[in-house]
């Protein structure tokens, strides 16, 4: 992104656009150059001729081989070393830029922003080389993945608004009460590199009760999911500090993208369903908490009447009554004193014997 | 769109509130009276989530194009 801000930094002044106002070079070659920068444009050929690199920049000459049309592309190093593989004579590529003439020399250039490679064995060479620098300093590291959020009831999508990518994934997701956030993105093409990287920027500055981030589009050829193979995809989705979900084409289409996400989904339906999972065992859960709590209440209800009958046995061991029905009685004295032993009683003397059912006066003879 | 009932009920809170008190129910010592208080309560949220998750539809919409930059 500051790379491209650097291109597009205004240099000249507004000149008068008049026949009679006699200008110096560099007042005209900066009318010209305010005229041609309007033309930010991609621009798609075959590299030709000797590459050279000079100082920090790289010229490179691009040919239309139908009409053997040819102009000089120049690009700061920064932006070849995102390709990840040397530019080479032969290679076709799609340019992203703008053209202007160099003051000094006169001579006409396209500046480029960004390049993208084309053709499925310079694509495959390009993303063999980008998966073993980004593996080696560790942006696919397990260490670094972060984990999702249970329950997540807040999404940034990322894609292209109203495709079939967006309906699949909106159509699998479980509906309880989800907040879904669409940022559109080109997700190919020259923009896609760029929207796709503002999006998750945007969702990473301005959402903070953003959970997840999910990256989708729907299946194509390795050239049309170039983007999801580029530098600063893959570098924008490591700094993310929202997790991020890539669902890139079909299960089959695997991108660099994929290898940094947080998660891999296999389709943007599968992204929909790892988001839903939990979700969707709620209910179960639910009903299996309500039995076992209910089963909780019920057995310290069965522990407590064990106790009362416990109690309740042990308080009929002792009971007096008890012992009358086995046929014991209680001998009281006429002022109603329990009688322990004969010797308390004197002869003749009248005492009251308690039965188990009745009492009667009893005579010491 | 959520009713605004279920919008202001928190599920994950509720689900937290639901998992402590089943993990309460695990200690060997437990009041009864104590017992009763959350039982009540575990069926109360158990039954609000339910309701919430019958209640609630999902919501989207887009970045505005002003605000992407």
């Amino acid at each position: 992104m500051s790379d491209i801000l650097q291109y597009m930094k205004p240099e000249a002044e507004e000149v008068k656009r008049d026949i009679n106002n006699e200008l110096t070079v560099t007042e005209f070659l900066a009318l010209v150059n305010q005229d041609i920068r309007r033309h930010n444009v991609t621009v798609f050929g075959e590299v030709t001729g000797r590459i050279n690199r000079r100082g920090g920049v790289t010229y490179f000459t691009i040919h239309d081989q139908a009409e053997d049309a040819s102009m000089t592309c120049m690009g700061f190093n920064s932006i070849m070393d995102k390709l990840g593989i040397e530019l080479e004579e032969g290679m076709a590529v799609k340019v992203s830029g703008y053209p202007e003439i160099w003051k000094r020399t006169g001579m006409f250039s396209f500046k480029a922003f960004q390049i993208m490679l084309a053709g499925e064995g310079t694509l495959k060479r390009q993303f063999e080389a980008l998966k073993r620098k980004l593996e080696a300093e560790g942006l696919f590291s397990p260490e670094y993945k972060k984990p999702l959020p249970n329950f997540i009831k807040s999404i940034g999508l990322i894609t292209a608004q109203d495709r079939e990518a967006q309906n699949d994934f909106l159509k699998h997701l479980a509906p309880v009460g989800i907040s879904i956030i669409l940022h559109d993105a080109r997700v190919e093409g020259a923009q896609a590199i760029v929207q796709v990287c503002e999006a998750i920027e945007y969702f990473n500055k301005n959402s903070p009760e953003t959970e997840v981030l999910v990256i989708t589009r729907g299946g194509g050829s390795l050239e049309s999911l170039s983007a999801f193979n580029s530098e600063d995809i893959a570098r924008a989705i490591f700094a993310s500090r929202i997790p991020v979900i890539s669902a890139i084409g079909h299960e089959r289409d695997v991108t660099i993208a994929d290898f940094v996400a947080d998660i891999r989904a296999s389709t943007p339906t599968d992204a929909a369903k790892i988001i839903s999972a939990d979700w969707q065992s709620v209910p179960v859960t639910l009903k299996n908490t309500a039995d076992s709590l209910s089963a909780s209440v019920a057995y310290l209800f069965s522990m407590l009447r064990a106790d009362l009958e416990g109690i309740s046995r042990q308080l009929n061991l002792v009971n007096p009554e008890l012992r009358l029905k086995q046929g014991y009685a209680i001998v009281r004295n006429l002022n109603n004193k329990i009688i322990k032993s004969v010797t308390e009683i004197k002869n003749y003397a009248i005492v009251e014997a308690q039965f188990a059912h009745g009492k009667t006066k009893l005579q010491k003879i | 769109m959520a009713k605004q009932s279920s919008k202001k009920f928190n599920f994950k809170k509720a689900f937290a509130e639901l998992e402590a008190i089943s993990m309460w129910f695990q200690n060997p010592d437990i009041d009864l009276d104590e017992a009763l208080k959350k039982y009540q309560r575990g069926l109360a949220l158990i039954k609000a989530t339910q309701l919430h998750l019958k209640q609630t539809e999902n919501e989207f919409r887009a970045v505005a194009k002003g605000t992407k930059e």
